[in-house]
């Protein structure tokens, strides 16, 4: 549109002529107002002016806002981590290594019962107060040469990525369980305090039960009834 | 819509005084009757939405911050209680409304029926049929943006704080009202407008 003809219409509308309602018209104006006013209650309606209210107090101290845009940063960020490591694939971050397979994770939690159970006995045993031959060591040496043995068919069998924490935990097993197939309590006594203290020392009955735990639990249900 | 210091009348107002009311309104109903008729388009409406203007200058007084120019702020009433003032009407009842503004015309027609000079009467009757039909082609806020502008003559900021909308926005509601002004008016060359407005 070009602007000649933009203001020819403008001049052209400028002339628009409001008619004079006429004198009658407004003299009569207030008293129709107040009439319509009156009857509709608005002069009793005047909506107040609003309170005026203290500043509010800042809920947060006066801190740099790069400070508190860069903590806030920060704690995203190791939000997003913790987030990570607990959805993320399994063995990814931090997750256990390789089971064994369930039959032979079934072998290895039988064997884990059966030393910690022959560690029990000695573990709670009191050469102070207890008579040594009162461990029956037939029994238990018996056992503990049985245990030795499936020890080390379990470890060839543990060959595997997944098996070396069972091989390491069998390996420490066989040491304990040879002094204990090899204990004679009646000609020393002290032998049976050197065997608990080896199991003590090295957290035996801790690992085995960590080791229990991370076990599939199909294996240990079916090999030791737990 | 007047610029003088109504400073004073206004803290009587606020303070409830009623004679500073009646003087507020008598001070500009005229002003405020002339916008809602532009923006109306007929005299009932315009008294109607007047009204509704200063009731609610009346209830909302004590929000009116010192400083503040009236005039600017009765603009944006106006805008407002126009805006009210048609959604409430029916469709068929603002049909009636342009059968009334041939009736507010019609002292006008009287008149030129009794004119000396005829044809320049008829003429003029003409012309400002042919104005209040292109006033009536554009959409509502073309329609406010043109009457502030052209009518009231205010710049684009005033405009858009009394529409409640951004420059922008004002600048593309004058054009395409302008356009479609244009194209109601077209063929209107030749004719003597006169540069007559009431006041």
């Amino acid at each position: 549109m070009s602007k000649p003809k933009k203001a020819e219409a403008i001049k052209i509308m400028k002339t628009r002529h409001i008619p004079d309602p006429g004198q009658a018209f407004w003299d009569g104006y207030w008293n129709r107002l107040e009439s319509r006013m009156n009857a509709e209650g608005a002069f009793e309606t005047m909506i107040p002016a609003p309170a005026v209210s203290p500043a509010p107090r800042r809920a947060v101290p006066l801190v740099p806002r790069w400070a508190l845009a860069s903590a806030a940063g920060v704690a995203l960020l190791l939000v997003g981590i913790q987030i990570g490591r607990w959805t993320g694939p399994a063995g990814r971050v931090s997750g256990p290594s390789p089971q064994p397979n369930a039959a032979l994770a079934g072998e290895v939690a039988d064997y884990l019962t059966r030393s910690k159970v022959i560690l029990l006995s000695l573990a709670n045993f009191d050469p102070g107060t207890e008579d040594p031959r009162a461990l029956s060591p037939a029994v238990q040496q018996q056992v503990s040469r049985e245990l030795v043995d499936r020890g080390r068919k379990l470890d060839a069998l543990l060959a595997g990525p997944g098996g070396k924490r069972y091989r390491n935990l069998i390996a420490e097993l066989k040491t304990i369980l040879v002094q204990i197939a090899n204990l004679d309590p009646e000609e020393n006594a002290q032998a049976v305090e050197i065997v608990r203290d080896g199991v003590k020392v090295r957290d035996i009955l801790f690992k085995i039960s960590i080791s229990l735990m991370s076990l599939p639990d199909s294996g240990k249900s079916s090999r030791t009834g737990l | 819509m007047g610029d003088i210091d109504e400073s004073d009348l206004i803290e009587r107002l606020k303070a409830g005084d009623r004679a500073a009311f009646r003087e507020l309104v008598e001070n500009h109903k005229k002003t405020v009757y002339r916008l809602a008729f532009d923006l109306t388009g007929n005299h009932l409406d315009a008294e109607d939405v007047s009204q509704d203007v200063f009731i609610r200058v009346f209830r909302h007084i004590q929000t009116f911050r010192e400083g503040a120019r009236l005039g600017s702020w009765l603009y944006r009433i106006t805008v407002n209680a126009s805006r009210d003032h048609h959604r409430r009407k029916p469709r068929e009842a603002r049909a009636a409304s342009s059968v009334s503004l041939s009736a507010d015309r019609a002292p006008d027609l009287e008149t030129a029926a009794w004119s000396d000079q005829p044809e320049k009467s008829g003429d003029a009757v003409l012309l400002q049929a042919r104005i209040d039909r292109a006033l009536a082609a554009v959409s509502k806020q073309e329609r406010e943006a043109f009457v502030l502008r052209h009518y009231e003559e205010l710049d684009l900021k005033s405009i858009a704080e009394a529409m409640d909308v951004s420059v922008g926005s004002v600048k593309s509601y004058l054009f395409r009202g302008i356009r479609k002004v244009r194209k109601e008016l077209a063929g209107m060359r030749g004719l003597a407008p006169s540069e007559v407005r009431y006041e």
